[in-house]
Formats: structure tokens, C-alpha cells, sequence
């Protein structure tokens, strides 16, 4: 285990101000804009504001996992950075480590602030334990941890980056059950979304947050997004290449 | 001693022969030059050597590694300076150095290397607010965190001013008198002819020539070169006839003769001029250099 890597990845990621930008400020903006939009909605039977605040943190931390890792590994493929790193002794195993576990830290430190936020600007309700939330929060970041290295092994260049990016998200943002509930939706709709890795993770958080339920009531959930793990991680290994030799 | 062996050295890239069939061995302690335009395969056979490209063909041996099959083992031994290369944005200086030692399983005084390379006051500084020739010294200080035996420098000043130019090619200097074998590609003769031990002329993936500096130029049967431009024409034939002269090349309107008897072609090429009442400008006599073995052993200049 390489901490030099780890602890330089977690430096980098924080002193990125884009990041910083796409993972924290803006979700917070989000939440205070719906906050003033919607202050007297009902959806569910909870207040609008309650049921779109786990929706946001859970898109933050798919938006962290799948486009921090394509758009840093796509562009530190085209700069020649990877290239440099292959031409020392690092293993390709230490890179992705290294990756994985200072995201996964990040990711939580992500969904605490937000949630903190939430509670102390917008009087959100906090029902559940902060421990389930975190450990939802580490599975969730996983998952699109994985997704993310699929999409920087499907995307060829920075440019396509996006592009193959937001195929993916686009849909998981609509049928996640992000801003507003899919409860009237054809049943077709409601099926799909039933099995996207977004619902899984927007869901448990909702259930513990809004309902306090415990880990042991969103075990289904939890099952779900570890499905979705070993079968992205699996497409990752099968896509994803630092493109060594010629 | 011999650091460094490659024999029959072979890579293609679909229907483009990169390299084709390369030999030459590289002494420890000197630095070897492989001089070459580009698309010569000077940078494809750095990156078989550096375990970064596979050989079709071909056997290479480093500090006495197998470096086409134990390439993590070699890695370990050398350092390497990419062509097109770029660092970790946000990280400043001495922690890519001490980040890349740990690559290596080592720690390495990040401040007294930046030292080395002229760079301790930009310690704290990110890679890409540099200048050019402080990004290229500070990829030499990366090569370097290792210790390693043999570095490899890919045209380590191209796209360099004049000043920053020099001011690596006295780094290179500096780490050749420490014992550190160095190997480096270049398209600047210049370069290759005050920093090489020996020079490897390289073009279409062959090495036609190899040798000292002074050797290749000696190589040349012509001990010196006329240049001169005409007002009037002049077939390269006539100038073929004149006693004396070996070859004749005529590039941008300068005629280029090479003799063995400088007095007797000179004094036959004004003679000539003066009957035809012709003017020759821009007379020029001088020893060969490595430019013109270039042309000798290709065919065309470095610039082609």
C-alpha cells in the first residue's frame, strides 16, 4: 500500500477547485434554491425539502465518483501524465487504490457536510443515525467509483469524456428519484428505475435520514448497489486500460 | 563496460517499419547520442529500452537485465525523461519528488535535488506554472529521485531557447561527471556534438553510423566544404569536374562542394567565374561538421 499515493491523491482532489465546485457549493445551492422554491410542498407526505435533500447528496456522490474519476483520468492520459507514471515501478494496482480509497474518503466527508449543512442553514430533520448514513455513503461511492473507471475505459479522449459521461447520468438523475417521485410514472418507468444503482442509494439514504430506519431495514437496498459493484467492476477491469503499450 | 546491449533490434507499427534492425552497445559513464530528424524511431527505441513499448524483434540488455522481459526490474535501475511528458497538477514540486520516490520504495531529499537542478525556490510551486525550460530541468530532477544507473533524456531541449538550451546541456554535464550513464536522443547537432562520448546517426529506423564525434567527421573522405551561392547558373556537373571535389549538393540556391583539395577547387571555381564574368557571394570554406556527415551517410539534411 503506497500512502505517499494515497495522501497525494487526497491533496490533489481537494486543491482542485472544480471539484470543490461540482461537489460541494453547488449542491448547497441547489438545496438552499428548492428550499426558498418549494418551502410549502408536500410529495410523499414529506415536506419537499425533505425529500430532496438525500435525493442531492446522493447525486453528489454519484456526480464525485463518475465524473471526478473520468475527467482527472482522461486528462492525466492525454497530458502524458499516466505515461510518466509507467515509466517508474508503480503498479497499476497502487494507482487505483490510491484513487479509490482517498474518493471513498472524500465522498463521505461530502455527504457529512452536506448533511450538516442541511441541518444547520435549512432546519432539515435528521432522523436516522449518521453511522448508517455513512456506510450507505461509503457503498454508494463505490459503485459509481466503478461506474466512473467504466466511463474513463469507454471514453477514448477528454472530449468524449462527457459525452459518455452524461448518457449515463442523465437517465439516473430523471428516473432516480432525485427531485421528484416516480410514483405516478408508467410502470415500465417505474421498473427501470427500480434497478438503477442511483435509486438504490437515494433511497436508502431517504429511509434513514427522513424515516430512521436502520442498515438492516435497507439491506435490499445495501444488496442492490453491491450487485452493481461487482458487476462494474467487473466492466472496469474488462475496459479500462492505461493504455501502456503499443 | 558495457551497460547497455541491443541487438537486432526490430519494431513495426502495422505497415510502418519504426525500427528495423538496430544494433549498438553504450559504455558506462558516457553519454551516447542518437542523432536523427524526426520519425528516424529514435523515440520508439527509447521506449523499448524504457519498458514502455514492446519489440517485435531483438534482444536488449541493461545494467545486465533482460529489458525486454524483466522490464519492472529495469525500471527500477534507470530514470527517464519522456518527450511529451506532464506531472500531477496540484502538487507542488517537492512532493512529485518525494511522490515519485515512493514509486521506487525509497525517500529522497526533495529540497537538496531541486538544488541540484536550480529549482529550490520554486519548491513549493506547481509543475504547470514552470517556464519551459524549469519544467524540463525539474523532469530531470523526477528522473533522478532513483539513483538511477543510466538515464534516458528524449530530446531534452527541444522547443527550448537558446539560454534555456544551454542551461540544461550544463545540467547533462554536471550528472554525466557524477558516474551516471546517460543516453539521449537529439535533432540538434549542436547539442549531440559538445554533449556526446559517441553518436549513433539514426534515419528510417536504421543506424547507418556510429562513432565519436571527431570519427564521423573524420569518417568523411572530404576534409573540407565550399559554400557559396551563384548569379549565374551553374550545373552540378561542372562543379562535379573541378579537381578535387567529391560531391556537390545544392540546397536553398547555396551550391555545397566537398574536397580533398580545397586550394586547387578554389582556385579552378573563381578562375571559372571570372571567364563566364559570373559573381559568386557568400563564400564560405569550413571543416566539416556533423551536419555535414549527416548528409553524407543520408542522403538529406537533419531538418527533412
Amino acid at each position: 500500500m503506497n500512502w505517499n499515493l494515497i495522501i497525494s491523491t487526497f491533496k490533489m482532489i481537494v486543491r482542485d477547485k472544480q471539484t470543490l465546485y461540482f461537489s460541494l457549493v453547488f449542491p448547497v445551492l441547489m438545496m438552499v434554491f428548492l428550499k426558498v422554491l418549494f418551502a410549502n410542498t408536500m410529495i410523499n407526505g414529506v415536506n419537499y425539502i425533505d425529500f430532496v435533500i438525500p435525493g442531492l447528496v446522493g447525486m453528489s456522490v454519484m456526480q464525485l465518483g463518475v465524473f471526478a474519476v473520468a475527467f482527472v483520468v482522461a486528462q492525466q492520459k492525454e497530458k502524458g501524465i499516466i505515461r510518466r507514471l509507467l515509466a517508474t515501478p508503480m503498479r497499476a494496482s497502487e494507482f487505483l487504490a490510491a484513487q479509490v480509497i482517498s474518493r471513498v474518503v472524500i465522498s463521505v466527508m461530502q455527504v457529512l457536510l452536506l448533511i450538516s449543512v442541511a441541518i444547520l442553514v435549512l432546519s432539515f430533520a435528521m432522523n436516522g443515525s449518521f453511522l448508517a448514513l455513512i456506510v450507505i455513503g461509503i457503498f454508494g461511492s463505490f459503485v459509481f467509483l466503478a461506474l466512473g473507471f467504466v466511463v474513463a475505459g469507454l471514453a477514448k479522449s477528454v472530449e468524449a469524456t462527457p459525452v459518455v459521461g452524461n448518457m449515463i447520468i442523465f437517465p439516473m438523475i430523471f428516473f432516480g428519484d432525485i427531485f421528484f417521485s416516480l410514483n405516478n410514472a408508467p410502470k415500465w418507468v417505474q421498473t427501470i428505475s427500480d434497478y438503477l444503482p442511483i435509486k438504490y442509494l437515494v433511497d436508502s439514504m431517504r429511509e434513514v435520514v427522513v424515516e430512521g430506519s436502520s442498515l438492516i431495514d435497507v439491506k435490499g437496498e445495501i444488496l442492490g448497489m453491491a450487485v452493481w459493484l461487482v458487476v462494474l467492476s467487473f466492466i472496469a477491469i474488462k475496459t479500462f486500460s492505461f493504455g501502456t503499450k503499443k | 563496460m558495457l551497460i547497455i546491449e541491443v541487438k537486432n533490434l526490430h519494431k513495426n507499427y502495422g505497415n510502418v517499419k519504426a525500427v528495423q534492425g538496430i544494433d549498438f552497445a553504450v559504455e558506462k559513464g558516457e553519454i551516447f547520442g542518437i542523432l536523427g530528424p524526426n520519425g528516424a524511431g529514435k523515440t520508439t527505441t527509447l521506449e523499448i529500452l524504457e519498458g514502455l513499448n514492446y519489440a517485435d524483434v531483438g534482444s536488449v540488455t541493461i545494467v545486465g537485465l533482460d529489458a525486454l522481459k524483466q522490464t519492472q526490474a529495469v525500471k527500477k535501475k534507470i530514470g527517464v525523461q519522456l518527450q511529451s511528458e506532464a506531472f500531477f497538477e496540484n502538487l507542488q514540486l517537492v512532493e512529485l519528488l518525494d511522490l515519485f520516490a515512493s514509486f521506487y520504495r525509497t525517500k529522497v531529499n526533495a529540497l537538496e535535488l531541486l538544488e541540484k537542478v536550480d529549482l529550490q525556490e520554486k519548491a513549493y510551486a506547481y509543475y504547470a506554472n514552470l517556464s519551459g525550460g524549469q519544467q524540463r530541468r525539474f523532469s530531470i530532477a523526477a528522473s533522478m529521485v532513483n539513483n538511477p544507473e543510466v538515464l534516458f533524456l528524449d530530446e531534452p531541449t527541444t522547443g527550448l531557447d537558446p539560454q534555456a538550451r544551454r542551461y540544461v546541456w550544463e545540467l547533462i554535464k554536471r550528472i554525466k561527471q557524477t558516474g551516471t550513464t546517460i543516453i539521449l536522443t537529439t535533432h540538434y547537432m549542436e547539442e549531440a556534438q559538445l554533449l556526446c562520448n559517441r553518436i549513433a546517426i539514426m534515419d528510417h529506423g536504421k543506424i547507418v553510423k556510429i562513432g565519436s564525434p571527431e570519427e564521423l567527421i573524420d569518417s568523411l573522405l572530404a576534409r573540407h566544404i565550399i559554400s557559396f551561392s551563384s548569379d549565374k547558373y551553374i550545373a552540378n556537373e561542372d562543379l562535379r569536374i573541378i579537381y578535387g571535389v567529391k560531391n556537390v549538393r545544392k540546397e536553398n540556391g547555396t551550391f555545397h562542394l566537398e574536397t580533398e583539395d580545397p586550394n586547387a577547387t578554389l582556385y579552378r571555381l573563381l578562375q571559372d567565374s571570372y571567364n563566364s564574368k559570373n559573381n559568386l557571394s557568400n563564400l564560405d570554406i569550413h571543416r566539416p561538421n556533423l551536419e555535414d556527415v549527416f548528409i553524407f551517410y543520408t542522403g538529406h539534411t537533419l531538418r527533412e
